[in-house]
């Protein structure tokens, strides 16, 4: 069953439509959860979760890839629960790790906030991504965006641990770089 | 908090960007089936090519198809399945089950929901379910179990009765990079199933000629970077595929110096050459990664500062016009015939393209701090 015929099964408010879902894209959504989390269990419900979402913003949203859309909505509920592990001093060291990597292409004294509103900070990111070499641009995804620790990013990609840190230290360093060009000021 | 935004903000990039990072990896099917063949040639060598194939009668939309061998199960699986390290190395009879969604195309494993393998060797008869999908195993304990832990990995073990055959029939339930596993064995030996879980879930080192105890051993050159004491040792990091470090006194301490993968039973190929001249020898290493792909990788020592140098991706697109499209665009290796490190670029269908590249300027490598 492809996307479209999903998103009319959610139109008409039919419940076969989370059934769908888990089908075609159960094991994606999971990968990701359990990748930022670590816990089987935890990820379960951030999935769940996710179709929850799903059934309630659609309609009327109507997204271009509901697998994309899925797994966009399991990695922001799988970030707010581990957010809430780490304050809560459970655990959440991916959590800790990323922002502390991703800190280094902060340029300056002005804040992200002050600089940029979400859709133009979102801008500037896509245009980066997009400037960047294919394996470069997948390698710094899997790390920001999947969560996927350095050692399994070396394996996927046939690189070892170092090359896949001076990689992402590299593209870090770029993206500062990109986001000073943008109007941050240091 | 800035870096939280960031982080949240790559949450909203356009979508064929997550899905081109999520379709990224496409092992090297073909030359990492090669190596999981090596190792498993003794099982595999007399059961080939799929059997049968017909429609599942079970659930709705699900489809079974039926193999002699796990060769195509493994080249189809886009991870680690742990099936091999449990198969009887003499096993005559092999049965495996795959059950999958949708159109039932066993190259996508997306849609596989359940496998079962059964085999029997001549010391022990094993069985295993494995569950894709998330499904719980229905399981009805019929005997007293045990919670262990090995390297990590819960595993609920219990005795189930003895059969006609085998006094010790054992059944583990356990989870493996997102697989649930169901495992049963039969023998009349009762450490056969702790012994197989530990084979398959321990990673032990390895064996060598030299201290078979320990896995390590004295390396093939008189000395390596510069250290005329350093020392070598092997770990089988997955089945079948072998991990080999290099350990030398650097400040003081023990310190991994160079690391090099490949396929058991090989032994990675290494050379010890001068490449720049200085006077002290880099260590070249012609390495296979887990996912078939092969590439260089140069340690080199200076003045104490251990590096790992590599071709550059970008430079072989740039200087060389090369189409890297992913892991399996490239294969690398040093040639010691022509003193060259020879790269050849390949199409997504395995076919090569362009002319084979070589590359003998040192200077055209990139090195970085090595960190093991």
């Amino acid at each position: 069953m492809d996307d479209a015929q999903i998103l009319d099964l959610l139109f008409a408010r039919s419940e076969q439509a989370i059934e769908k879902m888990q089908q075609q894209y159960g094991r994606y959504c999971r990968s990701i959860a359990f990748a930022i989390l670590r816990s089987r269990e935890d990820g379960e419900e951030c999935v769940s979760d996710a179709y929850l979402h799903a059934w309630n913003a659609i309609p009327p949203a109507r997204p271009a890839s509901l697998c994309a859309y899925l797994g966009r909505i399991t990695r922001n509920l799988a970030l707010n629960r581990l957010k809430a592990a780490a304050t809560q001093k459970r655990g959440g060291g991916q959590w800790a790790l990323a922002l502390e990597e991703l800190a280094e292409c902060l340029p300056g004294t002005l804040s992200v906030e002050q600089a940029l509103d979400d859709a133009e900070l979102t801008a500037a990111l896509n245009a980066f991504l997009r400037a960047l070499p294919e394996t470069k641009r997948n390698v710094f995804l899997r790390r920001y965006w999947y969560l996927d620790p350095v050692a399994q990013i070396a394996r996927r990609y046939s690189m070892s641990e170092s090359r896949v840190k001076s990689l992402l230290f590299r593209t870090r360093r770029e993206l500062k770089v990109w986001l000073l060009k943008e109007g941050i000021e240091l | 908090m800035n870096a939280e935004r960031l982080l949240y903000a790559l949450g909203d990039i356009d979508d064929d960007l997550i899905l081109d990072a999520a379709q990224a990896l496409r092992p090297d099917k073909k030359r990492r089936a090669m190596g999981i063949g090596l190792a498993a040639a003794a099982c595999l060598v007399l059961l080939a090519g799929v059997l049968l194939l017909h429609p599942f009668s079970g659930k709705s939309g699900a489809q079974e198809h039926t193999f002699s061998s796990i060769r195509q199960i493994e080249e189809a699986y886009d991870g680690t399945l742990l099936i091999e390290s449990f198969l009887p190395e003499d096993a005559q009879k092999m049965d495996v089950r795959l059950r999958c969604d949708g159109d039932g195309d066993i190259q996508n494993a997306d849609g596989w929901k359940t496998l079962s393998v059964s085999a029997q060797g001549t010391d022990y008869a094993m069985e295993m379910n494995c569950v894709f999908d998330g499904e719980t195993i229905q399981e009805e304990l019929d005997g007293p179990a045990e919670l262990i832990y090995l390297e990590s990995h819960p595993i609920l073990v219990y005795r189930a009765p003895k059969t006609e055959m085998y006094a010790f029939v054992y059944r583990a339930l356990f989870e493996y990079e997102g697989v649930r596993y169901e495992l049963t064995t039969k023998s009349n030996d009762p450490g056969r199933m702790q012994a197989l879980l530990q084979a398959a879930l321990k990673t032990p080192p390895l064996a060598s000629a030299d201290d078979e105890k320990t896995g390590l051993y004295r390396g093939e050159f008189q000395s390596l970077m510069g250290f005329d004491d350093y020392y070598v040792q092997s770990e089988e990091v997955t089945p079948g595929y072998c991990q080999w470090r290099y350990y030398a006194q650097v400040d003081g301490e023990d310190r991994c110096i160079a690391q090099a993968g490949c396929y058991l039973p090989n032994r990675p190929e290494t050379f010890s050459i001068d490449l720049d001249g200085d006077g002290v020898q880099e260590l070249i290493c012609n390495v296979e990664y887990g996912t078939g792909a092969r590439r260089v990788a140069v340690y080199r020592n200076k003045n104490g500062r251990i590096e790992e140098g590599f071709i550059d991706e970008e430079l072989l697109m740039r200087k060389y016009g090369m189409k890297i499209w992913g892991s399996s665009a490239i294969a690398e290796r040093y040639d010691i015939d022509t003193g060259a490190f020879v790269v050849e670029n390949y199409a997504s269908d395995g076919e090569k393209i362009d002319e084979t590249v070589y590359i003998s300027d040192p200077n055209e490598l990139e090195f970085i701090d090595f960190v093991p």
